[in-house]
């Protein structure tokens, strides 16, 4: 503690006039004889005690109030606050939340959002910071964006970066800000590194924070090698914990994962949307309109009661092959309150296919009514028709043209000879899908020479056929399935594989350690292949560890290898439940890359396209394409446009030889809406552009905040502090600075003193 | 205090007095008819009551005329008067010497004028009065008579008294047993200051032996107000090693608890014992005390003289 005028510190001797005072009246005293002592004794009997305590803590009283007095005249600083990193210039970080609740105008009175308010207050801040360090981050959206690219010592280029942020992103995600801005402030010169976080504050993000999180934001915090100083800045409403009137919409997770897997021309399909009131009054007459290509299809009027949510669901069919657009928008009727309109819509993307073209060719169907090939077709069967799929069986391998115009060829046995085995070795490096069946008869021999051997495209080698002891059957390994293609099975609403028993069964020999995955999963899901020769994560085993099915990526194409099939003399897998479910997976997972249903993507998630997917090799050829780099065009909702460029990956196609993979990377997708991938003029994309579509999450459109009481336990828990405003911020550093001044808490301890005295002296005066 | 006896009361005083009637509440024995009642029936004037003939009773008492009436033999039964002997005890303890800043007299100064204002009022009215006074014990003792140089004696006596010593009530009492052998009337005159639980049955072994019992306590008003300010040194009349230094104000409410505790727990004593209790102040006037207990006591007595009446009316 320091004082700022310390010679008036001495005014606290002034505490010796009343002991002085007290000592004398102690000295002297007047002397009586006295009659009635005895009435004298028992009322000192029960006084004196009480009256000596009292008088005590009176005198201690009268002493405390000149030195209390003389400390405030002296203007005491608490130097303990002050701390050590405070000192000098600072390294600033402000992190300005863009995302969409930011968008609320909390109040009736203001016409401020919070956005406004946030970009506001950290404006003062900035620009109240001499010869600091300054970064601007945006955090909606996912990983926060860096507005200056780096940091500035120019004021004014900070405040002109914090200018350009728009608000309408997706949310923010809490950790990974807090992340980047330490990585930020990791990279800055001054020691005395602030970060201020300017935000609502959504109760359903930052309130949601686990015990490890929270450790984890504080271990960032002091992982610096100067310890950075968060401070929370809350722009929303003071109050917190109300709701605020807002209506949403999102499309049910469950349209995609099934209805919009696979879509056809002509196909019906049913989209289910979800369509959300998270305000504390009732709304009715909200007219929901379905639109596909920006055409107004279908509408609905619902009702929704107080924080509920209702489905719609609208039928419709695609009439052209290609991308389409579907918009889901709410319409308001007059009186009804949303406070933000901006997630009042939502779209998604179907990608519609022309008829599957799927070739079965087993020479033993035409002398048997139960062959493989035979058993195969009924499993198709279901899903057959003119629009999708187109199921032929054959005996023996079709015409050229035939094949090329096939999308999916299922071998059972080897029904080929070696020229055709080299013609659908070529089909399959082109994109054709391959389904290879051990049977009785199999020439493994041929196969292996000229798959394995010449072409290398087979997943492994058919070994031995192998047969159940007697009275035991072999059934599948109990495992959970990661892959997309057998994954459904990890629950028996499909079947039990489990169930089926083998009979025989030809084992493969495939590499399986070499090769843990061939595909990675981006966080936007599309497929983008690193190894060719690497199997693909589909695989089945037996009980023995043997391997019966293995998939494998062979140049654009997929071969799958099967060591049982559903002849009743291998197994009863066609008398199972499972069978139809399990033929058709493995049939949708050979149709390669170009008929992968368009995900549905959430703000923060980052596409690729390969340009195979794209489909911009069928006309012009790879030479092409360096050509065609810079006329690629990213088109955001709302109209930015931005030039991307076409990066390469190092590919191993057979052996030694590598060829690079060309992909198109746009940025990270922020804003909820729909993206346009335009591609070179004369490229064969579909349509012409890509669309995609984004949506928030449904945690975004719950505005309701953290109140005051769950802010300050937040900043408790995670070492930091909090903020009304960039002033109370400015006040905090000056304390930080320079210490704090508690003259004000010494005038009150002061007051509370000097009524005690009084209270005291009239109770002593008083006699109790 | 080495004044005359004559200057002991003042002219003003002897004069209120003597016109002050002294009526005994009680008859007592005596062997002077005079004023006061007698519990004795006998020959007077003051009829009091009828009562059933049994042997032995006087023919000459039998009221004839109710035996006309009645056929049945009453004795008529009048009340007997008889002197007052009464029995001044005077506190002149150490206690009794205090007096404040404010008051004219003493607490013993005070208790002596009132004790000679009695013994003048007594003997002026033919009555015997005697005089003993005390600290632990008794010191000095005048048997009760009823001449005038009896009272020079008891005025001397008053005057050559001096305070000092502590205070024993309740043996005192017991060693003035002897000089109160036929019922009368014991006046104490004293502050009191000393242990109720021990005074109360001595004071009651009078009441018992038929004696009327008349206490006057004496106070000072410091003794009753505590009015003291400054912190001072309390140093005992009684016990010189006795002091305290204490803060009046701190203590003045607690002390004016016990006071009135200690004067609580007197009256009800005396009340239950039927003993008359005089709370006195050093600063009263003493002949306006005196004729105001007396006039409570005729009071008392016109009541309680009805009663007879209404019973020989019913008879």
């Amino acid at each position: 503690m320091s004082f700022l005028n310390l010679a008036l510190l001495g005014g606290a001797a002034a505490f010796l006039v009343p002991l002085v005072i007290h000592l004398l009246n102690r000295s002297r005293h007047q002397s009586i004889d006295w009659g009635a002592m005895h009435l004298l004794e028992a009322a000192m009997q029960v006084n004196s005690k009480r009256f000596q305590w009292e008088s005590v803590l009176l005198l201690m009283l009268r002493c405390l109030i000149p030195i209390l007095f003389a400390i405030g005249l002296a203007r005491p600083v608490l130097t303990s606050l002050r701390s050590a990193d405070a000192q000098g210039a600072a390294s600033v970080v402000a992190v300005v939340d863009n995302s969409l609740s930011m968008l609320v105008k909390d109040g009736k009175q203001t016409e401020l959002t919070r956005f406004d308010r946030a970009v506001g207050e950290v404006r003062k801040i900035l620009s109240s910071q001499a010869r600091a360090d300054l970064s601007v981050l945006s955090s909606g959206g996912g990983t926060p964006l860096n507005e200056v690219d780096g940091s500035t010592f120019d004021t004014g280029l900070a405040l002109r970066s914090l200018a350009k942020i728009r608000a309408g992103t997706g949310p923010s995600d809490p950790i990974a800000t807090i992340e980047a801005a330490v990585a930020q402030l990791s990279k800055m010169t001054h020691p005395n590194k602030q970060l201020i976080v300017a935000s609502d504050f959504q109760a359903s993000q930052w309130g949601n924070l686990s015990i490890t999180q929270k450790e984890r934001v504080k271990e960032l915090l002091k992982s610096s090698s100067q310890a950075v100083q968060l401070t929370l800045l809350p722009t929303g409403a003071t109050s917190g914990g109300d709701a605020t009137d807002n209506l949403s919409v999102e499309l049910s997770a469950e349209s995609f994962k099934e209805q919009l897997e696979l879509v056809f021309v002509d196909d019906p399909v049913l989209i289910e949307a979800s369509i959300r009131n998270w305000g504390s009054k009732s709304v009715s007459n909200v007219t929901v309109n379905f639109l596909v290509d920006d055409q107004a299809v279908a509408s609905e009027v619902v009702s929704l009661q107080p924080n509920s949510q209702q489905q719609v669901q609208f039928a419709c069919s695609f009439k052209a092959v290609g991308r389409h657009l579907f918009t889901v928008k709410l319409e308001r009727s007059e009186g009804i309150a949303d406070q933000l309109p901006l997630d009042d819509s939502t779209s998604g993307v179907v990608n519609v296919h022309s008829p599957v073209q799927i070739l079965i060719v087993d020479s033993a169907s035409g002398n048997r009514d139960d062959s493989v090939g035979r058993f195969f077709q009924l499993a198709l069967s279901p899903m057959s028709s003119e629009t999708s799929f187109n199921v032929q069986l054959s005996q023996r391998m079709p015409p050229d043209e035939e094949l090329k115009r096939c999308d999916v060829l299922v071998l059972v046995g080897s029904p080929f000879d070696d020229n055709q085995a080299k013609k659908i070795a070529a089909y399959v490096e082109q994109g054709g899908g391959l389904l290879l069946f051990a049977a009785d008869g199999i020439d493994t021999g041929r196969i292996h020479r000229m798959w394995l051997d010449q072409a290398k495209m087979l997943p492994g080698k058919f070994l031995d056929r192998k047969s159940a002891t007697a009275g035991q059957v072999m059934r599948i390994k109990k495992q959970n399935y990661q892959d997309s293609v057998l994954s459904i099975f990890n629950s028996s609403e499909q079947g039990d594989l489990l169930s089926v028993q083998f009979q025989q069964w030809q084992p493969l020999q495939v590499q399986l350690d070499a090769s843990p995955s061939s595909s990675t999963e981006t966080s936007a899901g599309n497929e983008v292949s690193e190894s060719a020769e690497a199997l693909d994560s589909t695989t089945l085993l037996l009980e023995d560890d043997t391997v019966v099915l293995a998939k494998k990526r062979f140049g654009q194409g997929w071969v799958m290898q099967c060591g049982i099939n559903p002849d009743p003399q291998w197994s009863n897998l066609a008398t199972r439940p499972v069978y139809v479910p399990l033929m058709q997976r493995l049939t949708l997972a050979l149709l390669g890359e170009g008929m992968q249903p368009p995900q549905q993507f959430i703000t923060g998630q980052i596409p690729t396209f390969t340009l195979k997917n794209l489909k911009l090799e069928s006309k012009d050829s790879a030479k092409a394409l360096p050509d065609m780099d810079s006329s690629w065009e990213w088109i955001e909702p709302y109209g930015a446009v931005s030039k991307l460029t076409i990066s390469e990956k190092p590919k191993k196609i057979s052996g030694e030889q590598s060829e690079a993979q060309k992909s198109v990377n746009p940025p990270m997708i922020r804003w909820p809406g729909v993206y346009r991938l335009k591609g070179p003029d004369g490229s064969s994309t579909v349509n012409g552009q890509v669309f995609l579509a984004s949506g928030v999450p449904a945690s975004e459109s719950d505005t309701k905040l953290m109140t005051q009481e769950q802010l300050q336990q937040l900043a408790s828990s995670i070492g930091a502090t909090t903020a009304d405003s960039a002033d109370s911020f400015q006040v905090m550093q000056q304390v930080r600075r320079d210490g704090k001044e508690i003259w004000r808490p010494l005038v009150m301890v002061l007051l509370v003193f000097l009524f005690g005295e009084i209270f005291l002296a009239r109770r002593v005066t008083r006699g109790g | 205090m080495n004044q005359a006896p004559s200057s002991v009361l003042s002219a003003e005083d002897r004069d209120a007095l003597a016109n002050l009637q002294f009526l005994a509440r009680g008859v007592v024995e005596g062997l002077h008819a005079g004023r006061h009642r007698s519990p004795h029936k006998g020959a007077s004037i003051q009829f009091k009551e009828h009562r059933a003939y049994v042997r032995g009773d006087e023919i000459r008492s039998i009221d004839w005329k109710l035996f006309g009436k009645t056929d049945r033999l009453y004795i008529r039964q009048y009340e007997d008067e008889t002197s007052l002997r009464c029995m001044i005890l005077l506190d002149q303890s150490g206690s009794m010497a205090y007096q404040g800043k404010l008051a004219p007299l003493s607490k013993h100064q005070f208790a002596v004028r009132l004790a000679a204002c009695l013994a003048t009022l007594l003997v002026g009215q033919q009555d015997s009065v005697g005089l003993a006074t005390f600290d632990t014990k008794l010191n000095s003792v005048l048997p009760a008579r009823s001449t005038p140089k009896h009272l020079h004696s008891v005025l001397q006596m008053l005057v050559q008294s001096r305070p000092a010593a502590e205070t024993s009530l309740a043996s005192v009492l017991e060693q003035s047993v002897p000089q109160l052998k036929r019922r009368g009337i014991l006046v104490l005159i004293s502050d009191c200051f000393d242990s109720i639980d021990k005074l109360l049955p001595a004071l009651s072994y009078f009441r018992h032996t038929g004696s009327e019992v008349v206490v006057m306590q004496v106070w000072d008003r410091d003794e009753l107000e505590f009015p003291f300010r400054n912190r001072t040194q309390f140093r005992s009349l009684e016990q010189a090693t006795n002091q305290r230094i204490v803060d009046p104000i701190a203590i003045r409410n607690a002390y004016l608890k016990q006071v009135a505790a200690f004067q609580q727990a007197l009256s009800v004593g005396c009340g239950k014992a039927r003993i008359d209790l005089i709370q006195c102040v050093s600063d009263q006037d003493y002949s306006k005390l005196l004729s105001s207990y007396l006039a409570s006591r005729a009071g008392r007595r016109n009541a309680k003289a009805v009663d007879p009446t209404v019973s020989e009316r019913r008879s």
